[in-house]
């Protein structure tokens, strides 16, 4: 899912983050199979397995839904995110700046870090109801917005301080263990689902499609959920690593690829993370409500503890704080970047201390889908100007990375896209009621559209006024 | 003594999803499962690093 922070944590010694990696820099397949197949199980694939249920999905809708999602997202990592990698072998962030100037990456950092800190606040969460079983703390109902007392405000609150404190003093201890821990946490999450099924009934499978359609996914909306069909699971399951693959923040781990083919590798992580790992999570949510219909709320400590004992409790806890690490070391890194005095350590511990106490709503965890949705949205339309400047300035005799080409800092036409994509999609959901899971592809097309033609016309404008 | 290493990780591994299985077949029960995955778990992390982690540069 979104925990995806790879181009941190496989990041090699050099990180040519101003250059193109060299070839001697490149890496195998293996490399890549590994790093997808480990960063996408995260604490958040809790959330996600059991909000699938809660939105009403049918078995059939999640099963071939998720299949077809995946497999889009491994096309896309493939053929949008991965030869453009290829091509120029530079990070997002350096690629941004060659195109927008330098203020368009401080923007992008700003955004980046904000919706960073609601990713970590989440994931921390999901880490203290890891925390929260062994000490007996009152747990919140689905729909709670606010901690049931301070039991669980507190649990939160000082699991993200530890996560926050090791991020700041730099996260590469962690991103070690993160790498031992990988293969333990995928084995784990399919001992979830196996752990699960005696206790739905299920011993052959012919009893799973029977269970699956009745008891697991039976397909009915919690009152106030949307009610989600296929189509919003195949969305979600394409577009909730949007910014990572649309949205080119992969163009930082590709750029090693020997070639594009390695996009396909992101399969690892699609088909253990998320397809295996989001099912599991489902299993487990109904082996809870199975024991007590009246409880319906989802926290992922106690659902893993339950099958699991404490190798659950330590996989909750772990796959929390494994995802939570980099992504706070990256949001500090990324409201660094706005003033470069402002030293990296407290910056860091700021913007732990904000999502520790955005992660003390569990209102916000149970929105996770949306959230997700939303994080996707607000970054891919980057993604499409790269698209666009990577495949449609030459051809149509304009110049790409135009910011660095003439010598400027900031360069309008990428911001303005970007901004107008998004007004577009807020219309779309607002005059249409277009939901949310659905506006990233507009999104991302308007705001290539929005680039191609605002460029043609702001690079036409300037070489006039140069060349009266 | 690394090839010993990795077995023995695979060794937990395999463990854990074989007490599930077994579990998911009736043939263990949850309490003896939940017992075989925390054992699986310790030996995992006392044993993987060694052959896991690249001595740092």
């Amino acid at each position: 899912m979104i925990e995806n922070v790879s181009n941190q944590t496989a990041g090699p010694v050099e990180e040519f983050e101003r250059e193109r990696v060299p070839d001697r820099a490149t890496r195998g397949l293996g490399s890549f199979l590994g790093m997808f197949a480990g960063e996408h199980v995260a604490g958040t694939e809790l959330l996600i397995g059991p909000l699938f249920v809660i939105h009403g999905v049918t078995a059939f809708d999640l099963l071939v839904g998720l299949l077809v999602g995946n497999l889009l997202a491994v096309l896309t990592w493939t053929y949008v995110t991965a030869p453009i990698a290829v091509r120029h072998r530079f990070t997002l962030y350096f690629q941004l700046e060659k195109i927008g100037g330098r203020s368009l990456v401080k923007i992008y950092n700003l955004a980046n870090g904000v919706l960073w800190c609601a990713v970590a606040a989440a994931m921390i969460y999901v880490s203290a109801t890891a925390v929260a079983v062994p000490l007996q703390v009152k747990m919140p109902a689905l729909d709670d917005w606010l901690p049931p007392g301070p039991g669980l405000a507190v649990t939160v609150f000082l699991t993200g301080l530890l996560f926050t404190y090791v991020a700041a003093r730099g996260y590469e201890a962690l991103s070690r263990f993160a790498n031992v821990a990988a293969p333990w946490m995928v084995v784990m999450f399919a001992v979830f689902g196996l752990a699960a099924l005696p206790e739905l009934g299920i011993h052959s499978l012919a009893d799973f499609w029977t269970a699956a359609n009745q008891s697991i996914w039976p397909g009915h909306a919690a009152p106030g959920r949307v009610q989600f069909t296929f189509w919003h699971v195949m969305f979600f399951s394409w577009f909730g690593n949007m910014a990572w693959h649309w949205g080119m923040g992969d163009l930082s781990v590709f750029r090693y690829a020997k070639k594009s083919s390695y996009g396909f590798a992101s399969a690892a992580g699609m088909l253990f993370g998320h397809y295996m790992a989001w099912i599991c999570a489902g299993l487990l949510y109904a082996v809870q409500v199975s024991r007590n219909g009246a409880d319906t709320a989802i926290t992922p400590g106690a659902l893993a503890s339950g099958v699991a004992g404490w190798a659950g409790i330590a996989l909750v806890f772990i796959a929390g704080w494994t995802t939570a690490n980099p992504i706070l070391y990256r949001a500090g890194l990324a409201f660094q970047s706005l003033h470069s005095k402002w030293p990296r350590f407290r910056v860091t511990v700021a913007a732990g201390v904000v999502a520790s106490m955005l992660g003390m709503f569990p209102g916000l965890c149970s929105k996770f889908l949306e959230m997700a949705a939303l994080y996707g949205l607000a970054l891919c339309p980057m993604g499409a100007i790269i698209f666009v400047d990577h495949y449609f300035m030459r051809p149509f005799k304009l110049r790409d990375f135009y910011a660095e080409r003439a010598g400027l800092t900031s360069w309008w036409p990428p911001l303005a896209a970007w901004v107008l994509a998004l007004v577009g999609c807020v219309a779309m959901n607002i005059g249409f009621g277009t939901q949310i899971f659905f506006l990233g592809l507009p999104g991302w097309i308007m705001a290539g559209v929005f680039y191609f033609f605002m460029s043609k016309a702001a690079q036409n404008h300037v070489i006039q006024e140069v060349q009266p | 003594m690394k090839p010993l290493l990795i077995t023995v990780s695979m060794l937990a591994l395999a463990a854990a999803l074989g007490s599930s299985i077994a579990c998911a077949n009736g043939g263990i029960t949850a309490e003896t499962n939940k017992l075989i995955l925390l054992g699986a778990t310790v030996a995992w992390f006392v044993v993987a690093p060694f052959w896991m982690l690249k001595p740092r540069p």
